[in-house]
């Protein structure tokens, strides 16, 4: 049987991913591949999700939000079996899908698909048999779905899913197949389940002005094809307008059905409730639970061991290996002996009160760096956060106690009744969410390195508010866990420790045009471009520059990390670079030159560049005055010629502004004229260009000064214009905050680095070699310089800078 | 004895526009004619006595001044010059229909009129019985007047004046009004009347009447009296007349109020018709498959089987403008060639067996602040015995009913607009109603810009279902597209008739209005929509546009309007297209909306209180050991014999 890829796309469905995959493992015919595309998902659900299942062998790739189109064809692009699937990471494979699918397609050659009944589930359940595919069933928004199992031959006849369109795209493809004649099967049984979502918009949820694009896309793109079936197309179109119209009554009239059922119930369940107030009963029966008191007024201590304390000590109990060396508990030690016993080699007791004896650390936790740093392999936080105002920082100090490799083992409340001991009323700040605590959790830990897990049920939460004790409780009264009705929430976080930490890297580039003609080496191919990035995607993994600088400081650079950034502005780096890193689906950071914001302006270099290397008339020296002294430069010869041009050149880059004006002047009047007229070849990014880069999937701007000058050597003026208004002009232009920067030159000292600091920037990049390690100093980050390297020699200094070594074995090869 | 009455040397003279334009280019070209009027002397110089106890007669063909003179002795009319001395209350019947409310019943209104006429509450309530006996309308005393045939409530009218009356009645052609057994009773009762002394004047063309009943009668020719003297002189000098000089048509009068008119229409259509804008447009001619064009409008026939009150009196003259009127009047009202009003809109109602809502629909019409218009009831061949039995006798001023075969709803216009005289035509679907100022906006519009040949409006719906629908285009790809356009847009009959009227081939009944309008605007024609609601759709199950829901019924009417405008649809395809995707995103999205209220509003509430039913039920069930199942009715009781 030939053997099936299957691509899982994903954007925000964290929720539902991991059934997903799990619906994909379990199938009788395994796929060769499997590949989740991510795309741009920026919710923490999503992200750990992604991170668990990367952690579980799946190969995971993720791209800056392009739509699903360009999510799944990439998917195709990087894998290779001669089948193909697509899943929404949703819906979920009957286990017998593919073995179904791929048999037919290896029965009969003439296939180009093979499609199936689905089954809704979630918010409505039914089962709906797709008819075969037509311009009739497409036309009444019937196609196959989208899980059908393609020949990979046939995808690539019919060029693929639209990246244009951000809607219908399904359609599009079986437009596709059909004007290219690919005919399919359907597969009767509904081997597709297909989650509906009461709370989420479906696809029939289009906007009007969306719709009307998306199709009036269709009809440009197939308009030949579709004319020939121009009336078939009126007559189903109003026919499926007719349906539709139908069905809206329908649904009204299920509507008025319902309210009406709905009122018979209240009707009934009043009648029934005035019988049973006959017999003298409740229609609930409240028993004990009528009082304005709770029962015990305290946790429930008096009546056994409190429900809360029943799940922090059982979960504890799981992690009980995790209880170990240096520790620290807040206000006893009683948890860290009864779980760590001998493996506790040193215990700290964590009180904000200075009269509690057993503390051995006074201190609040709200207050910024309170605890010691890397001083602790575990921490037991149980429900305390609620306590500290400000929780956030409390995370902070957390994170920052903690040695690497270190566990927090925590819990807070979830439904609880309000504090009443120590501060009570005035002391009890907060209640957290599933969502507020792994939002709080993701800023300080690595995706992946917390487990969040929330415990009880409406039963647990009413006899925790009662104060009924665990012991009157049964077993199945804890079992049952309810997300919505939850008693505590459980987390259990591990600070990775340096072991785990790979090297990531920054790639640096300027130019991307024709690479012969550029005597200054700043040039890349737009085919090498292309192929460093088919290598970047292929075997490491590609991430914003901003995503890798937060990696290194929460200490977990992830496997394989590279991110791609862009000096000066070129135009052309916009028009050939921007392309290909769109369609790898890979973000890059380019940072921008305001000089060049508001007219035609080349970079100096590439003006002094010219006039001085270009062939052409000119005379035999320059007289030009440099550093304050004139010189007389030889410039008969070619070699004297580049020998003047990296004189002149060294000299201008550190050099001032007014320098830098002078020379250039002096060199085009050798040249025996006026300051040649910039080239749009080489011209840097109007504004507008600029707003339009930034707008782009995964493309930022970042801040490169104001004319691109060597930062030590200016006055704090120049410097102050150079970078914090450099800065500035680029928020206003942008509407949002520019916060890296790229010394020009690779120029900074100490002052410069402070500048770039005090100015708001949060990182900062510079052109020392080297790859990013955690903990490196985002002020001062290394960058690799590729322009024009071959591919070859790319891999060799990506190796070189260790970005390999930790690259994951599952990410290499697969799609070859 | 001094005479009740005495009139002197009467004269009166009307003004009426003389020309008739019935046709656009007529209009158009006529505008830059010089308008020219005619004016008619209706009397020129009568002078009559009348004296207590005494009945006078008098007689004229018509046209001859017989109903004006009465008008002006009644006080209707002012004399242009002449004297009228009233020396007794009068009581006139002319009119029927003057003062009578249609919206009330037979009781209220001989409430209404007998109190007009002098009568006190006391006297109506004495005399109520006798009179609705008298006009054998007792089994209808309480069915509104609007619902009366018109020979019931000339009947109901006559009663009321005979009872009413104390010194002076005015008749006119009271005994041509109902059966033997009526003209009897009149006769018996005025017999009585003039016993008691009172003082009659008698209209009639009838000589015989004249003959028995009138002491004295003149004979009124040209304005004057050509002849006075005892009933039987006169009556005998009228005969001798006719026999020189036949009866004119109906000339005396332009029939405003005329009551319904009942034609008959051959069942098979007429041959083509002689007038050559019927088929002389290209586009209509050009049917799907290039045969001939599918509407053969009948024509309106020769000789329509009559069946209305003779000769009712006039009142539409005192609506024509006057020659010197320094302000732009309102439009005068045309008269065709025989003097009888035309009416500006014929508004044309086919109905097949909708009996049920036809009243309604007629009212709406008649309730316009516009009222230059006359009703077409097409009755398509109905079958219903409701909607028979209502045809056959429910009478409505301006409204005529004409009876065809059923042949379906595009046949059925197609008979009305071939007896509408209107320039301006509505079709009025029988169940459907007009707001009271339709017709008053659209002619509006169609007067304003000649350019315009329909106007149609947004619509509101009643019944089943209520929404507002609000159409914004009528241009060619909008209709192509989607019928916007109301099937009761006013629409000028010049371009329908040219279209060739309605399709009558359509293979299912639903589109033919749609296939018009697209017909009018493909072949270079304009509409607009005014955006106002003034028509109320009927929605109702079981109704033809319910019946357009069934997806085969669209499906083979969508492919023969396709197939049959291919040219315009090719050319207009993807913008059509669109228009289509843009209105199925509506309702995608609409429906997307109402099941997710479904399945996460209303769904899990549902179950919730299902759940909780049940588990009070089973509470119950602990203590009661059988309580009735869920949805289990109480069974009702037997009770033999």
């Amino acid at each position: 049987m030939a053997e099936v890829a299957v691509v899982v796309t994903s954007y925000g469905l964290g929720r539902t991913l991991g059934e997903a995959l799990d619906s994909v493992r379990a199938q009788t015919l395994p796929p060769r591949e499997l590949l989740v595309v991510d795309d741009g998902s920026a919710d923490a659900l999503t992200l750990e999700a992604l991170a668990r299942a990367e952690a579980d062998g799946v190969r995971v790739v993720r791209t800056p939000n392009r739509g699903v189109s360009a999510a799944r064809n990439l998917g195709a692009r990087l894998t290779a079996a001669p089948y193909l699937a697509f899943l929404d990471g949703d819906d979920l494979l009957a286990p017998s899908y593919l073995a179904a699918a791929a048999a037919r397609l290896d029965a009969e050659p003439a296939l180009g698909f093979v499609t199936s009944g689905l089954r809704g589930f979630g918010a409505t359940e039914y089962e709906w048999t797709p008819p075969p595919l037509t311009l009739d069933a497409l036309l009444h928004h019937q196609p196959p779905h989208i899980s059908s199992l393609l020949r990979r031959s046939a995808f690539a006849v019919a060029g693929g899913f639209d990246e244009a369109l951000r809607c219908y795209e399904d359609l599009d493809l079986w437009l596709s197949f059909l004007t290219h004649g690919v005919r399919g099967e359907v597969l009767p049984e509904p081997l597709l389940a297909y989650r509906t979502r009461g709370d989420s918009l479906l696809r029939g949820a289009l906007r009007r002005p969306v719709h009307v694009a998306a199709m009036e896309h269709l009809y440009e793109k197939h308009g030949p094809w579709l004319a020939r079936h121009g009336e078939a197309m009126l007559v189903a179109k109003q026919g499926f307008l007719l349906e539709l119209n139908q069905h809206r009554r329908h649904l009204h009239h299920l509507r008025e059905e319902a309210e009406r059922e709905l009122a018979a119930l209240r009707a009934e369940a009043a009648a029934l409730g005035e019988e049973l107030a006959q017999q003298g009963i409740a229609a609930v029966d409240w028993g004990d639970l009528r009082r304005p008191q709770p029962l015990t007024p305290t946790w429930g201590e008096e009546r056994g061991r409190p429900v809360d304390r029943a799940v922090i000590e059982a979960f504890l109990d799981r992690h009980r290996a995790d209880v170990r060396g240096r520790v620290l508990e807040v206000k006893d030690p009683g948890y860290s002996r009864l779980f760590g016993g001998d493996r506790v080699t040193h215990q700290d007791v964590l009180d904000v009160d200075p009269g509690n004896p057993q503390a051995t650390i006074v201190a609040d936790l709200g207050e910024a760096d309170s605890l010691p740093p890397a001083a602790y392999d575990c921490i037991v936080l149980t429900q305390t956060l609620g306590y500290v105002l400000d929780p956030r920082r409390a995370l902070a100090n957390l994170h920052r106690a903690l040695a690497p490799g270190g566990v927090l083992l925590f819990s807070v409340g979830g439904q609880t009744r309000i504090e009443h001991e120590g501060r009570g009323r005035d002391g009890d700040y907060w209640r957290f969410t599933e969502a507020s605590l792994r939002e709080l959790f993701a800023e300080r830990f690595p995706l992946g390195a917390f487990a969040l897990e929330g415990h009880g049920n409406v039963t647990l939460a009413t006899a925790f508010l009662h104060g009924i004790a665990a012991e009157e409780l049964t077993a199945a009264d804890f079992a049952h866990v309810d997300p919505y009705f939850p008693v505590v929430y459980c987390v259990r976080a591990v600070k990775p420790s340096p072991s785990d930490a790979a090297r990531g890297v920054i790639l640096a580039y300027h130019r991307i045009g024709d690479a012969a003609a550029d005597p200054l080496g700043l040039t890349t191919s737009p085919e090498d471009f292309r192929a460093h990035l088919e290598l970047l995607r292929r075997e490491l993994r590609p991430m914003a520059l901003d995503e890798l600088v937060e990696g290194a400081r929460l200490g977990a650079v992830p496997p394989g990390a590279v991110a791609v950034t862009f000096d000066d502005g070129y135009r052309a780096a916009l028009e050939s670079g921007v392309p290909a890193l769109l369609e790898w689906g890979i973000p890059a950071t380019h940072f921008v030159l305001t000089a060049g914001l508001d007219e035609p302006t080349e970079p100096w270099w590439e003006t002094l560049g010219r006039l001085l290397l270009d062939d052409g008339p000119a005379l035999a020296t320059l007289e030009v005055t440099v550093d304050g002294t004139a010189r007389t430069v030889p410039t008969r010869t070619a070699a004297e010629r580049r020998a003047a041009h990296e004189a002149l050149r060294d000299a201008l880059v550190r050099g001032g502004l007014d320098q830098r004006a002078l020379v250039l002047a002096a060199v085009a009047q050798w040249r025996g004229g006026a300051l040649p007229s910039p080239r749009e070849s080489h011209r840097m990014l109007f504004a507008a260009e600029v707003q339009r880069l930034d707008s782009l999937p995964g493309q930022r701007i970042g801040c490169h000064g104001g004319s691109h000058t060597f930062l030590p050597a200016q006055p704090a003026a120049v410097r102050h214009a150079e970078v914090a208004a450099a800065k500035h002009r680029l928020e206003r232009l942008l509407g949002r905050p520019v916060d890296t920067f790229a010394y020009p030159h690779g120029g900074y000292d100490d002052e410069v680095v402070d500048l770039v600091a005090t100015s708001g920037f949060t990182s900062a990049v510079t052109v020392d070699p080297g790859g990013v390690t955690p903990g490196a100093d985002p002020l001062r980050l290394p960058r690799l310089l590729a322009d024009g390297l071959s591919v070859a020699e790319l891999r060799r200094r990506l190796e070189e800078a260790g970005v390999f070594a930790a690259a994951p074995a599952a990410a290499i090869g697969d799609g070859r | 004895m001094p005479p009740v009455l005495l009139a002197r040397d009467l004269h009166k003279t009307f003004v009426i526009p003389s020309v008739r334009r019935t046709t656009v280019r007529e209009h158009l070209f006529g505008l830059f004619a010089r308008r020219s009027f005619e004016r008619l002397r209706v009397l020129a110089g009568v002078s009559l006595e009348l004296h207590a106890g005494e009945t006078l007669g008098i007689m004229g063909r018509n046209g001859s001044g017989k109903s004006t003179l009465l008008k002006v002795l009644a006080g209707i009319y002012e004399p242009d010059a002449g004297t009228v001395e009233r020396r007794a209350p009068i009581t006139p019947i002319l009119e029927l229909g003057v003062g009578w409310n249609p919206e009330l019943d037979a009781i209220d209104n001989v409430y209404l009129i007998g109190s007009v006429m002098g009568m006190s509450i006391a006297e109506i309530r004495a005399a109520l019985d006798p009179i609705l006996a008298f006009a054998e309308v007792e089994r209808f005393a309480n069915l509104k007047l609007q619902h009366y045939s018109s020979g019931m409530a000339a009947r109901l009218a006559y009663s009321v004046a005979f009872h009413a009356v104390r010194e002076v009645l005015i008749l006119d052609e009271v005994f041509a009004v109902g059966d033997a057994g009526f003209r009897l009773r009149c006769e018996e009762r005025y017999r009585q009347l003039a016993a008691e002394g009172c003082a009659v004047v008698l209209v009639s063309h009838d000589s015989d009447v004249i003959a028995r009943h009138c002491q004295r009668a003149i004979l009124l020719e040209g304005g004057v009296v050509a002849c006075a003297g005892a009933g039987e002189e006169v009556a005998a000098a009228y005969a001798a007349l006719l026999g020189a000089a036949p009866e004119p048509e109906e000339t005396d009068a332009p029939d405003e109020l005329a009551a319904t008119e009942v034609f008959n229409v051959a069942s098979e259509p007429a041959p083509p018709p002689a007038e050559p804008a019927l088929s002389a447009n290209p586009e209509a001619a050009a049917a799907p498959d290039g045969a001939p064009a599918p509407a053969v409008i009948p024509e309106r026939p020769a000789a329509p089987d009559f069946e209305r009150p003779a000769e009712p009196p006039a009142e539409a003259f005192s609506a024509a403008p006057r020659i010197d009127a320094a302000a732009p009047a309102p439009r005068p009202r045309a008269v065709d060639a025989t003097g009888e009003s035309i009416p500006r809109i014929s508004v044309i109602v086919p109905c097949f067996d909708l009996g049920a809502f036809l009243p309604d629909t007629i009212d709406s019409v008649l309730a316009q602040t516009y009222d230059d218009f006359e009703v077409l009831v097409v009755d398509d061949g109905s079958t219903d015995p409701a909607t028979v039995e209502l045809l056959a006798h429910a009478r409505w001023p301006h409204t005529s009913i004409v009876r065809a075969p059923h042949r379906g709803v595009s046949a059925a216009r197609n008979v009305g607009i071939a007896h509408a005289r209107g320039d301006y035509l509505c079709f009025l679907d029988a169940d459907d109603l007009l707001e009271p100022n339709f017709l008053e906006r659209t002619v509006a519009a169609l007067d304003a810009d000649p350019t315009l040949t329909f106007v149609s409006t947004w619509l509101r719906t009643f019944g089943a279902e209520e929404w507002l629908w609000q159409p914004e285009r009528c241009d060619l790809e909008a209709l192509l597209a989607e019928d916007t356009v109301l099937t009761a847009s006013l629409v000028r009959r010049d371009a329908v008739t040219a279209l060739g009227g309605f399709d009558e081939k359509m293979p299912e009944q639903g589109y033919e209005d749609w296939d018009l309008w697209l017909g009018l605007v493909a072949a270079g024609h304009r509409g607009t929509i005014l955006r106002e609601p003034l028509f109320r759709y009927r929605r109702r199950e079981g109704s033809v546009s319910q019946e357009l829901e069934k997806p085969a019924v669209t499906r083979q009417l969508t492919e023969y309007l396709v197939a049959k405008h291919r040219r315009h649809y090719q050319r207009h395809l993807r913008g059509v297209l669109l228009i289509l995707d843009g209105q199925i995103a509506d309702v995608l999205r609409d429906n997307d909306a109402r099941e997710r209220e479904l399945t996460s509003a209303l769904r899990p509430r549902l179950d919730a209180m299902r759940a909780e039913v049940e588990r009070r039920r089973s509470k119950l069930a602990q203590i009661a050991p059988t309580p009735p199942a869920l949805g289990e009715a109480p069974q009702p009781e037997v009770v033999d014999g």
